[in-house]
């Protein structure tokens, strides 16, 4: 086999003879089996010659009996490549671990991208949750689950396309608005919320309830029927509730809190995360209390995700607190809170706070009263 | 050169054995057969020991292309192929 690779591959050396009778060393190498190759007399007293490596030393045992002088001019084959590039293994080396790190770069997907729907995340998401983002063996077959998934996930959805293109995920959408069920015009109006009707405007229907009286949630504000002298028809309940409803909301604090204040002691934690495995660097955070602020590195689009963690030391003092202060603040907090829970065309008629004295904390009540429209079709 | 010369010269009885075979590609590629040993060697003229005989190849920039047991290759541009002896 190593005959065979050898004489094969063309692992040869290039010698030179010298001696008086340069067709003595032809003769004498083909008699013992020795192949010579593209022998040449370049001088009188001297031959140059291809010989197999496998067959060097043993030529030059059989000539040195005779005398010759043998020189090697050059080596070749794959055999001498190995000697020649003995010092520039490290380079093989991480050549081979680069082309590994790109199949392995390339044998799985990385990112999704959506195409035709105007909520990206959504689709997004529902691929993840699929565990699509991982090797590329057998995603084929979760592929129909996944266009079944998206479809189900929005009714105004045609259809959906999901391939695996390269490294990315791409889901092809389309969107038809026609396919939406129109609006149900048909049934009572109710009241949304618990309120006080101001101002009952009805243009179908009948009202079933006066001005200025309370109503609870799921009452009958205009009822989808018509009498028409002493029957009663059915119609298309439409009109207003103009009606006032009251939010109210209150929150007790502390008059001593604790301040933290930042001593200046900082600990730099590096987290790698690389094909689903996550390392820390830099040890662990050994503060009692602390703030902690994270930076994002570039990575110039590889499939790693360096973060810098930074962790400030805290120290925490008991303070007491400018009563005024903390009502305006708490104040703030709580309207902020109540607005969330306000539709977009509620106006805000009248804000009122109240506060409540303890012995080591202060009761905070906001009260908004607004006007709104509250009827809606159950 | 006589007998005694060449089997001085080359370390070789000139005895062949039974056919040799001489095939000439072109004008620059020559194979022979079942020689029995080179004789001499030059750029210009290359002598084998051929069946009891030498054969002369004469040319310009011979090289012996491949030497094993049974062929003998030469390359280079052949003029003329002659009997020595």
């Amino acid at each position: 086999m190593l005959k065979l690779l050898n004489g094969d591959l063309y692992s040869y050396e290039r010698l030179r003879f010298t001696g008086l009778n340069t067709q003595d060393i032809l003769n004498i190498s083909y008699k013992n089996g020795i192949i010579i190759k593209n022998a040449v007399r370049t001088e009188y007293a001297q031959m140059e010659a291809d010989v197999y490596s496998i067959h060097v030393k043993k030529l030059k045992k059989l000539l040195g009996k005779n005398k010759y002088k043998i020189s090697t001019i050059k080596k070749r084959g794959v055999f001498y490549q190995f000697d020649t590039n003995k010092n520039r293994i490290f380079l093989w080396v991480s050549l081979l671990m680069a082309f590994l790190g790109l199949c392995l770069f390339f044998s799985r997907t990385w990112s999704v991208k959506v195409f035709g729907y105007d909520q990206p995340e959504k689709i997004i998401q529902i691929v993840k949750n699929n565990n699509m983002i991982s090797w590329k063996k057998g995603l084929n077959n979760k592929i129909e689950d996944l266009q079944l998934q998206i479809l189900k996930s929005d009714d105004n959805i045609l259809w959906s396309w999901v391939t695996v293109n390269g490294t990315n995920i791409e889901v092809y959408v389309k969107k038809d608005e026609t396919l939406k069920l129109p609006e149900n015009k048909q049934g009572n109006l109710y009241a949304s919320k618990d309120c006080v009707i101001r101002n009952l405007v009805v243009l179908g229907g009948t009202g079933k309830v006066e001005n200025g009286k309370t109503v609870k949630k799921g009452d009958i504000l205009i009822e989808a029927t018509q009498k028409i002298g002493e029957e009663f028809y059915p119609v298309n309940a439409q009109g207003k509730a103009v009606a006032s409803v009251y939010y109210s909301s209150s929150q007790t604090v502390p008059v001593k809190s604790t301040v933290y204040t930042e001593t200046g002691n900082k600990k730099n934690i590096c987290r790698i995360r690389f094909l689903g495995m996550d390392i820390l660097a830099g040890g662990k955070n050994e503060f009692v209390t602390s703030n902690k602020t994270e930076q994002k590195i570039n990575t110039f689009g590889l499939p790693i995700d360096i973060t810098k963690i930074i962790y400030s030391e805290t120290q925490g003092e008991i303070k007491t607190v400018d009563n005024e202060t903390l009502v305006n603040e708490t104040q703030a907090q709580l309207i902020t809170f109540l607005k969330q829970q306000m539709p977009e065309n509620a106006v805000v008629h009248k804000t009122e706070t109240t506060v409540t004295e303890n012995d080591d904390s202060l009761t905070v009540h906001v009260y908004i009263e607004t006007v709104e429209d509250v009827a809606v079709r159950g | 050169m006589s007998k005694k010369d060449f089997i001085y010269k080359t370390g070789l009885a000139p005895e062949g054995a039974g056919y040799f075979k001489i095939s000439l590609f072109e004008d620059n590629f020559l194979l022979i057969e079942n020689h029995s040993g080179i004789a001499d060697m030059k750029s210009e003229c290359i002598k084998i020991f051929c069946e009891k005989r030498i054969v002369g190849i004469f040319g310009e920039n011979l090289t012996i292309r491949e030497l094993d047991g049974c062929c003998l290759k030469i390359n280079g541009k052949i003029f003329k192929i002659e009997y020595l002896t």
